[in-house]
């Protein structure tokens, strides 16, 4: 039985009074913050790309203000190691004045963790910090510590200056639910930033959300209701960016090694559903996809070195799909 | 696939979704009848043009009405079938129309749960994908009605396509008669034979039309064969005659000049006759114009003897002609006998090293002559050339040196042991040169 127009009617509102807040301590970036509303109402992980400046750590930060979660940053570095963010055992003296072993959580165990400039750090670092978001837990030394509940990551990290970073791997990419590219923004929007904020400093938010309406929130979401003929367009969709596919684009077979992988059609699903929830509807409908496609499927598609060559991009090829992967043919 | 979701029943969304139905229907039989009318119509203009172009006759208007008719109503027939089967069923139909309408996902949700309170836009079914557009049907349909027109109106061929023509075989009937005529003239052949040969010509002539050109070669082959068995015949005739008169006149002779001084009666003769089984007619024949009957003289008797002589060189002659004619392919006893000796000698893969070449015919004419020179000793290029060539040994020889270069001082003199090493080298045949080359590269 699908939600009344009266029950999904408060949760969306508290969607687009995330939304509003957000976008009026962020100028210019309200497509950014629909798709990371969208990220965490799909319980996903983000990953955030831009040049330095344009708003990223200030984004995260805002959202961390604005839910009234714990909210962790930790700034990536060659040096840093998988305990730093993990946490460790370290040896303290109780009163009775014995010594034993006590563990020490790390930055991670908080709800929501700003993984800045996540590819400045040391493969194993990034390894250690992407098993925990997969998994959700910790296990140090035989000991499995689960991560609190909500738990996001939102990672951001820069295209440029690339000398000492250490790229993601793809299998690693594939754990975030969504990859954004931040951009700058126009100069109307430039002018008012000028104007509005002293310094570069946002405002703070006048409102919080709390564990409960966010919980809330993910409760609408599991009752948005996905068709049968939606999710066969999501795995058409999914398998015709797979090369040699019977439903691949000539184009997909040219420039495509790689396809997105099963997560991604469940990824492309989840965040469909909070499209849907943020439209206000109690249905997933084939444009909600068409409008998640794009952050879901961007970093998944694994290009060769003739797309490298031709200047082709993920986001023009995940267009060419979209454009030609009907949603139902008569 | 009817539409039996209870929920939906008597509801915008059902009264839109089968008026959607009946419209793509609609539009998919209407292109496909116009597509299969093109196709119609250039089967029917091929088919006009062919039968113009072979003058067939002009088919009458009602047979062209009612075979239009007919073409119609099967077109009409398969469209409606096609149509149909291509119809998409409900859940298709519903998601088009909830990706057209832009409907959220209610559409196509409505067909799997009760969409309960919520109530989605009332779709409108007047918009129809372009793919089941007609108007892309409308320019090859004005193409093939342009075509059957202007086949319509291509004028019928007139001239027949086949050319009337005669058969020539005037050159092979006037070489028969030829024949027919010699073998007449020369009384080879009884008469009434001939005669039938001259009907048979003339027959001959009168069928030359090429109407049945295999007739005509037939009687061509008949006459030919009955002409050649005929002059076979007198040839064989002819053989027999002068043989006998040959051997009867040189018996005669002998007889005359060994009893030159005695005289002989006419009965010693006739007993001589009868031995040698000699047709006693024609003897006779020759007898009635000698004079003095029954009694022959030396002279007499040397008269029979010219003439029989006379008549066996007139059967030669005419045997001859008949060789010369082509009329006889008969070679006689000597030519016989000749033939098979070559076909024993000479037959094909009989040669040798005494023979000759095997597919030779050995003719027995010329003369080889005898071998008298001396061969000279000349070393091939080939062979000398370091290269193409292999060492096999060398040997220390006596220097070939005349006296005259040994003169102290001579240009080109051989000294020392370059005068007396003569090397063996063994020839490497052009298709192993490159291996040899590339295996010590």
């Amino acid at each position: 039985m699908l939600l009344t127009p009266e029950q999904l009617l408060p949760q969306q509102q508290l969607a687009q009074k995330i939304l509003d807040e957000l976008n009026r301590i962020l100028l210019g970036h309200e497509e950014v913050h629909r798709l990371l509303l969208i990220g965490i109402l799909s319980r996903g992980h983000v990953l955030l790309e831009g040049l330095p400046g344009v708003g990223k750590t200030a984004l995260v930060k805002a959202l961390g203000q604005l839910f009234d979660l714990e909210f962790k940053r930790i700034q990536f570095t060659p040096d840093l190691l998988p305990s730093d963010i993990l946490g460790g055992n370290i040896l303290q003296v109780s009163p009775d004045g014995r010594r034993e072993f006590v563990f020490q959580p790390g930055a991670i165990f908080a709800n929501i963790v700003l993984a800045d400039e996540i590819n400045r750090a040391s493969p194993k670092t990034q390894s250690a910090m992407l098993e925990a978001m997969q998994e959700r837990c910790v296990t140090l030394q035989g000991e499995t510590r689960k991560l609190p509940f909500p738990f996001f990551v939102l990672a951001s990290q820069n295209p440029i200056e690339l000398e000492g970073t250490y790229p993601i791997p793809e299998a690693q990419l594939d754990r975030f639910l969504f990859k954004l590219e931040v951009t700058g923004v126009d100069a109307p929007v430039l002018a008012q930033i000028i104007s509005q904020r002293r310094r570069g400093e946002p405002p703070a938010p006048t409102w919080h959300l709390t564990p409960e309406q966010l919980q809330g929130l993910f409760d609408a979401m599991d009752a948005i209701h996905l068709a049968e003929p939606v999710a066969d367009y999501i795995a058409r969709l999914v398998a015709a960016g797979h090369p040699q596919n019977a439903l691949a684009l000539p184009e997909i077979n040219q420039y495509v090694t790689f396809g997105a992988s099963p997560r991604a059609a469940i990824a492309l699903a989840e965040a469909a559903r909070a499209a849907a929830l943020l439209d206000g509807r109690p249905t997933v409908g084939f444009d909600d996809v068409k409008s998640v496609a794009l952050p879901v499927l961007n970093h998944r598609l694994i290009l060769n070195y003739q797309a490298k060559l031709e200047k082709i991009t993920t986001a023009h090829l995940i267009n060419l799909l979209l454009e030609k992967t009907s949603p139902a043919t008569l | 696939m009817p539409f039996h979701f209870n929920h939906l029943k008597n509801t915008t969304l059902e009264k839109t979704a089968k008026k959607l139905r009946r419209r793509l229907w609609f539009a998919r039989f209407r292109r496909d009848f116009l597509r299969l009318l093109v196709v119609v119509f250039f089967i029917c203009g091929a088919v006009v043009l062919g039968m113009r172009l072979l003058s067939s006759p002009k088919l009458p208007w009602a047979v062209m009405l009612e075979t239009t008719a007919a073409g119609v109503f099967i077109v009409v027939i398969a469209a409606l079938l096609t149509s149909r089967r291509h119809l998409p069923d409900w859940r298709r139909l519903l998601a088009w129309m909830d990706a057209a309408q832009h409907g959220g996902g209610l559409y196509v949700t409505a067909l799997e749960t009760d969409l309960g309170e919520w109530k989605p836009t009332t779709p409108t079914a007047d918009e129809l994908p372009e793919t089941i557009s007609w108007k892309p049907a409308i320019a090859p349909l004005l193409l093939s009605i342009a075509f059957l027109i202007g086949a319509q109106m291509i004028p019928i061929s007139e001239k027949p396509i086949i050319k009337e023509h005669h058969l020539d075989v005037s050159e092979k009937v006037a070489e028969l008669e030829e024949k027919i005529e010699f073998l007449e003239e020369s009384s080879l052949i009884p008469e009434k034979t001939a005669e039938e040969l001259k009907e048979t010509m003339e027959d001959l002539s009168s069928q030359n039309d090429a109407k049945d050109p295999a007739k005509t070669y037939e009687l061509i082959d008949a006459v030919t064969s009955r002409i050649n068995y005929a002059a076979d015949m007198a040839y064989e005739t002819l053989e027999t005659e002068a043989s006998m008169k040959e051997s009867f006149s040189a018996m005669l002779q002998e007889m005359l000049d060994k009893h030159a001084q005695e005289s002989q009666s006419l009965s010693e003769l006739a007993e001589l006759c009868d031995q040698l089984s000699f047709s006693k007619e024609d003897l006779e024949k020759l007898m009635k114009e000698m004079p003095n009957q029954p009694q022959l003289s030396p002279e007499e008797i040397q008269k029979l003897i010219e003439k029989l002589k006379e008549q066996g060189k007139t059967a030669r002659q005419l045997q001859a002609k008949l060789t010369e004619k082509g009329l006889s392919q008969s070679k006689g006893k000597e030519g016989e006998e000749m033939e098979a000796m070559l076909m024993q000698l000479g037959m094909p893969g009989q040669g040798g090293i005494s023979r000759g070449r095997g597919d030779a015919p050995l003719d027995m004419s010329g003369k080889t002559e005898d071998f008298t020179g001396t061969f000279k000793e000349e070393k091939l290029e080939a062979l000398m050339n370091k290269n193409d060539s292999m060492l096999l040994e060398t040997q220390a020889v006596k220097p070939d040196v005349k006296p005259s270069d040994m003169e102290a001082g001579r240009a080109g003199s051989l000294q020392g042991g370059d005068a007396a090493v003569r090397q063996n080298r063994s020839r490497i045949p052009p298709q192993h040169r490159n291996a040899i080359k590339e295996y010590f590269k």
